[in-house]
């Protein structure tokens, strides 16, 4: 699996005084099991990226490629909705998409829609619902009397019974407290572990995404900025501040650490790390 | 697809008519759907199609923005040009051919009609491009204020008014946002017969319903909250006032209106008229 996408520009309302190019001459690569985190500042551009990804939004110019094919290509306009199933999209709070009397057709619609048999569409919405954590006690319930973190997860599901090969989730924690958030987070790895799908994490936050990924894409104004792994990311904290962005607490932790001489590497990301290398550092007494 | 529609959106530019008192425009707006009604020649239509597009012109919105409007009545359009030309019976037939029968005085109503119907939509477009929603229902609070002696509530109309067009832009954002997620869920909008398509609404607009409700109840609270209690007492920190410029647009309206009018009554050939009454 794979999605190439070539120097992709998007302008909205062109022509208009409203005009604005969203994206300018974006190119990457995502390869098969990639875990990416896609960050950047509020306009940025991230949403319409990940748009293009799945052929919601033709981009103005250039081109996306999945699997080596064209996902616009005129010719074959029944593609498109192939590429929606293959590349699950969740959009930002996506509870709000939910329209369904029960939980289990909620997420049934998906596979509905593929024209799948009802064994294979049960079997999925078993799966998928399995998947964020929700047992056969909330089958018949209606999505809109479970808790917003439950909502949040039955939208979830409904894009994982799709069983996409890239799941691209768009601010997926907004609006969570600390704990849901966490908690998703960690979801969201070990279904990614579990089924082997490439993920892309869109976040504004470094902090969210850091201790995830494996590679960071960075947006800034309508531009990809970076496109490497979280620590050579982190090295570029000046210009990541003045795109708006904050690096993780804990680079600026070993930053300042390295900068009174301390020897620190500067790829820990992991607070558990962190702990480990300042007892071996301080040893436990002193600190 | 639904960032086509620019009734009763703002084209914000500055010029001319935008700067109007927007009691100027609103009037201006329904003496000329007023007069529209009253023409009923070649020459009239001239004279109205002169005087709007020189109108647009002052305003400087793109013309082509505009037409872009009557992309939402094409199916309005088309379905009563096509009903005048093939119902009307009377006049000089000019076709046969089967069951059709087209007479002269159906294409003279269809071509009229059509006409109408444009001007008529791209006058008010007109108006709601180059006034702001909130300075649009100010002026007609303004302009209904004596309604107010026969216990009207002025205030509270202009007040709904307001937050249904400021709610316009918001909702179609929201309808499309929730079609994606639907789409990329693989619905689909496109295909299927007349009840599938209806079907596959439901899915926007169960989501779109819920969403409007918690806007209004949000928004009611937010009011509230701050101490909104209708019209009693409210102040404004822009008054409406007349100015110099508002003046000569008034008389130039209605002298533009009169003449329309007129138009009425030229002795002309009857092939440039519609005597028809047929909507």
């Amino acid at each position: 699996m794979s999605i190439e996408v070539r120097h992709v520009s998007y302008l909205y309302e062109a022509g208009t005084p409203f005009e604005l190019a969203a994206l300018s001459d974006v190119s990457f690569t995502v390869n098969g099991g990639e875990f990416i985190g896609l960050i950047g500042h509020t306009g940025s551009g991230k949403s319409t990226l990940i748009q293009t990804l799945n052929a919601l939004l033709e981009p103005s110019e250039g081109e996306v490629l999945y699997n080596g094919k064209n996902i616009f290509d005129p010719e074959q306009k029944s593609r498109r909705r192939e590429i929606r199933q293959k590349v699950g999209l969740v959009f930002q709070y996506p509870e709000n998409q939910l329209f369904e009397m029960t939980v289990y057709k909620d997420v049934a619609f998906g596979p509905h829609n593929m024209k799948l048999s009802e064994e294979e569409i049960n079997e999925r919405v078993e799966w998928a619902l399995d998947l964020v954590g929700l047992d056969k006690q909330y089958y018949e319930k209606s999505p809109f009397d479970l808790s917003g973190g439950q909502k949040r997860r039955v939208a979830l599901a409904g894009v994982l019974a799709m069983r996409p090969e890239v799941l691209i989730l768009d601010e997926p924690a907004a609006g969570l407290d600390p704990q849901g958030r966490d908690e998703l987070f960690e979801r969201i790895a070990a279904l990614r572990d579990r089924t082997g799908m490439a993920v892309i994490l869109v976040s504004h936050s470094m902090d969210d995404v850091a201790q995830y990924v494996d590679r960071i894409l960075v947006m800034d104004h309508g531009k990809l900025r970076y496109d490497d792994t979280p620590a050579e990311v982190f090295r570029h904290r000046t210009e990541l501040e003045e795109m708006g962005l904050a690096v993780p607490e804990l680079s600026v932790l070993s930053a300042m650490l390295r900068e009174r001489g301390f020897d620190i590497p500067d790829d820990i990301l992991r607070i558990e790390d962190m702990e480990e290398k300042l007892v071996e550092l301080f040893g436990k007494g002193e600190a | 697809m639904l960032r086509d529609i620019t009734i009763g959106q703002y084209y914000p530019v500055d010029s001319p008519v935008h700067r109007l008192d927007p009691r100027v425009k609103l009037a201006g707006t329904f003496l000329f759907i007023i007069s529209i009604f009253f023409v009923n020649n070649a020459v009239g239509f001239l004279l109205a199609l002169a005087m709007f597009a020189a109108v647009v012109k002052l305003s400087r919105i793109p013309f082509s923005y505009m037409v872009r409007g009557l992309k939402t009545i094409v199916i309005l359009l088309v379905f009563s040009v096509v009903m005048n030309l093939f119902l009307i019976k009377d006049g000089t037939v000019l076709v046969r051919f089967w069951i059709i029968t087209i007479t002269d005085r159906g294409v003279k109503n269809a071509f009229f009609l059509g006409l109408r119907l444009i001007l008529l939509v791209l006058g008010s477009s007109l108006m709601t491009l180059t006034t702001t929603p909130l300075s649009l229902t100010d002026g007609m609070e303004k302009a209904m204020r004596p309604l107010k002696k026969i216990h009207i509530p002025v205030h509270e109309i202009s007040m709904m008014m307001s937050i249904a067009l400021r709610f316009i832009p918001i909702l179609l954002e929201e309808t499309d946002k929730i079609m994606k997620a639907q789409q990329a869920r693989g619905a689909d909008f496109e295909t299927g017969n007349l009840i599938e398509r209806a079907k596959a609404m439901v899915p926007i607009l169960v989501p779109l319903f819920i969403s409007a409700f918690r806007r209004a109840d949000d928004l009611a609270t937010a009011m509230e909250s701050r101490c909104y209690r209708g019209d009693s007492g409210r102040t404004r920190m822009k008054e409406l006032k007349y100015t110099k410029q508002d003046r000569i647009a008034y008389l130039i309206l209605i002298l533009g209106a009169a003449l329309l009018i007129a138009s009425r009554f030229l002795p002309l050939a009857p092939f440039l008229t519609n005597t028809g009454g047929t909507i």
